[in-house]
């Protein structure tokens, strides 16, 4: 596991550091790690996103691939574009599922918002999605 | 003969039973008016001190020998077993289901203790398995010893196999050949060999599930909205979840959602923490209350449990510890609280950690105050990487707007790809980004476009943020080298010798032109 988080370039003390938040990477077989760098680089994630989102969110690594392809094809379909940059901005919204965003924009929608206005704010203000 | 069939048929024998007990060969010896004797007997006094008829039946057909034993001999029996440490109920039990042992002679059954205790258990350890599992004083010592070694083969240690068998003494008397096509059948259920190991090491009582009720347990799980992947990665961290009732289940979730979690919450919150399911209603409720008192509102718990339910498995002096701890790192109260409630995560880091972070970002270029107010504005700072950190900061440096981080620390969490995107087509259509028009670059997208007629897209291609830093690294890149050669003694060296070699050529030159 180390080896790989090495590989992405993150140092030793940002590893000990991702492991004291989420001690469950420890057991993390190098496939699953790897699967999930795949995910981020099928939303285009360059090497230095990779690497910030990674290192600053280590719980993703621990999330099932299914709930972040649920996730991912939620926010999509919400009309949420460029996740990369989103999620290099806030890497803690892989920690939530998809039913936590559409609960927080049916709220906004049924104080008058527009969904394409909401997913605009939300992508401009990634910060928004610590309100969830 | 005729009395002792009418006996044995009054009290519920069969006649194939009655001939196989007076058949045995520990009774057979016996005239049938002495045997008539203690049957009444025996089977009185067992009545007297606890067991049921249907348990005379059971233990006289699997030891018939029972009915060959004196009164004494029983109490003494029950006397001594008291002795080496089991109530008298225990006593029943065990004979009810091993009667053998009123077989064993007291002397046999303490050789059995010590040799187990030379195995590596306790005597209480003993007591207590054989309390669960009587046919242990039926086993052979060097069966023991030899089923150790064999379970050990699979992947186990000693210590393992000596925790598990305390656990579950049951697994003495599976055979390996049992043992192995267990582990093949859960892999199947999917896991791996190690993740089986490891299961059965935290909980050995998954040997004696059939594979039908865990794949059912499987299957009753996903009815409740988990994936089979979230099962199996729930059951690896937390195996003991094969013994809950799924009605148990279906319970904790209803009165988590009374405390104010949707269905979907407690699902989520599960998979992170199966361990919640361990937790008692009232324990959960405790917790709510207890970090009210520390100034959370319920809402805020619930919110904060969602984000991060490893909470309810922190003890609340833990966090009245950590609140202190932060205390001291220059925060009020209030501020911990506060950052807290946006970023729970802080509970799950070590304050050594946390001093290291405000550390890195002072070297960075920034007080420890300027640090304090940064993180008070952007608690999740102590979740990003410094590596993150170090990227958004330069970045910003290098467009002079270092106090960025400290007036509008937020508009950190903007990729900095973007952020470089904007910034060169502002200043390609002459707007140069300072403090003072800064918010230009955290412009809404629909604005943006709006405005200038660009979407993210080709904003992105057209100024690549990656492409940028590849350049930029190699620039530095040789920028180091002509640094480091600048400084070496090798360049001087060489330098000199250049130097000295050029003015010799001069001069032989000078001198050859004047000849």
């Amino acid at each position: 596991m180390e080896e790989i988080l090495r590989g992405l370039g993150i140092s030793e003390n940002t590893i000990s550091q991702m492991e004291e938040l989420c001690p469950n990477i420890k057991e993390l077989s190098k496939e699953e790690i790897e699967k999930k760098i795949e995910k981020l680089k099928e939303m285009k994630c360059d090497d230095i996103q990779v690497r910030n989102i990674i290192s600053s969110n280590a719980i993703y690594l621990d999330r099932s691939v299914t709930d972040v392809d649920k996730l991912i094809n939620t926010m999509k379909d919400l009309g949420f574009d460029n996740l990369n940059i989103l999620l290099d901005g806030n890497p803690y919204i892989l920690n939530l599922d998809d039913f936590e965003i559409k609960n927080y924009i049916t709220k906004r929608e049924e104080k008058g918002e527009l969904l394409e206005d909401i997913v605009d704010d939300m992508s401009t203000n990634p910060f928004l999605f610590e309100e969830i | 003969m005729e009395e002792l069939k009418k006996i044995f048929k009054e009290i519920g024998y069969t006649e194939e039973e009655m001939n196989e007990i007076i058949n045995d060969h520990g009774i057979r010896s016996f005239k049938p008016e002495t045997l008539l004797e203690n049957v009444k007997r025996n089977y009185s006094f067992f009545l007297s001190i606890g067991y049921s008829r249907e348990d005379v039946i059971k233990m006289t057909k699997t030891f018939p020998v029972i009915y060959g034993l004196s009164i004494d001999t029983i109490k003494q029996k029950i006397e001594d077993m008291e002795k080496l440490g089991y109530s008298k109920e225990d006593v029943i039990k065990m004979t009810k289901s091993f009667p053998t042992i009123y077989g064993y002679s007291i002397d046999n059954m303490k050789q059995k203790i010590e040799d187990m205790e030379e195995l590596g258990y306790s005597k209480e350890d003993v007591i207590k398995m054989t309390k669960t599992l009587p046919a242990i004083y039926g086993y052979s010592i060097d069966n023991m010893k030899q089923k150790i070694e064999d379970i050990e083969k699979l992947g186990y240690s000693k210590e393992d196999v000596i925790k598990m068998t305390k656990s579950l003494p049951q697994i003495y008397g599976l055979s390996i050949d049992n043992i192995k096509q267990k582990i093949e059948d859960i892999k199947k259920l999917g896991y791996n060999r190690e993740d089986v190991i490891k299961m059965t090491k935290i909980c050995p009582t998954i040997y004696s599930y059939s594979i039908d009720n865990m794949k059912q347990k499987i299957e009753d799980i996903e009815k409740l909205g988990y994936s089979k992947e979230d099962v199996i990665k729930m059951t690896k961290t937390l195996p003991a979840i094969y013994g809950y009732n799924i009605d148990n289940i279906r319970q904790k979730i209803e009165d988590m959602e009374k405390l104010g979690y949707s269905k979907e919450d407690v699902i989520k919150m599960t998979k992170t923490l199966p361990a919640i399911y361990s937790l008692s209603i009232d324990n959960m409720k405790q917790k709510i209350e207890d970090m009210e008192k520390l100034g959370y509102s319920k809402e805020d718990v619930i919110k904060m449990t969602k984000t991060l339910p490893q909470i309810y498995g922190l003890s609340i002096d833990n966090m009245k510890q950590k609140i202190e701890d932060i205390e001291k790192l220059g925060y009020s109260k209030e501020d911990v609280i506060k950052m807290t409630k946006t970023s729970p995560q802080i509970y799950g880091l070590s304050i050594d950690n946390m001093k290291q972070k405000i550390e890195d970002i002072e070297k960075l270029g920034y007080s420890k105050e300027d640090v304090i107010k940064m993180t008070k504005t952007l608690p999740a700072m102590y979740n990003y990487s410094i590596d993150n950190i170090k990227q958004k900061i330069e970045f910003y440096d290098s467009i002079d707007l270092h106090s960025l981080a400290i007036v509008d620390a937020k508009q950190l969490m903007q990729s900095t790809s973007l952020s470089y995107a904007r910034y060169m087509y502002y200043k390609d259509i002459g707007i140069n980004i300072d403090e003072t028009n800064y918010r230009k670059l955290f412009m809404g997208q629909k604005q943006f476009e709006q405005q200038y007629g660009i979407t993210k897209e080709e904003l992105l291609a057209r100024y690549d943020y990656q492409e940028y830093m590849r350049k930029k690294n190699t620039q530095d890149l040789g920028q180091e080298v002509v640094d480091v050669l600048e400084n070496t003694e090798y360049l001087e060296d060489t330098e000199e010798t250049i130097g000295a070699h050029e003015k010799d050529e001069t001069s032989q030159s000078s001198e050859n032109q004047s000849k």
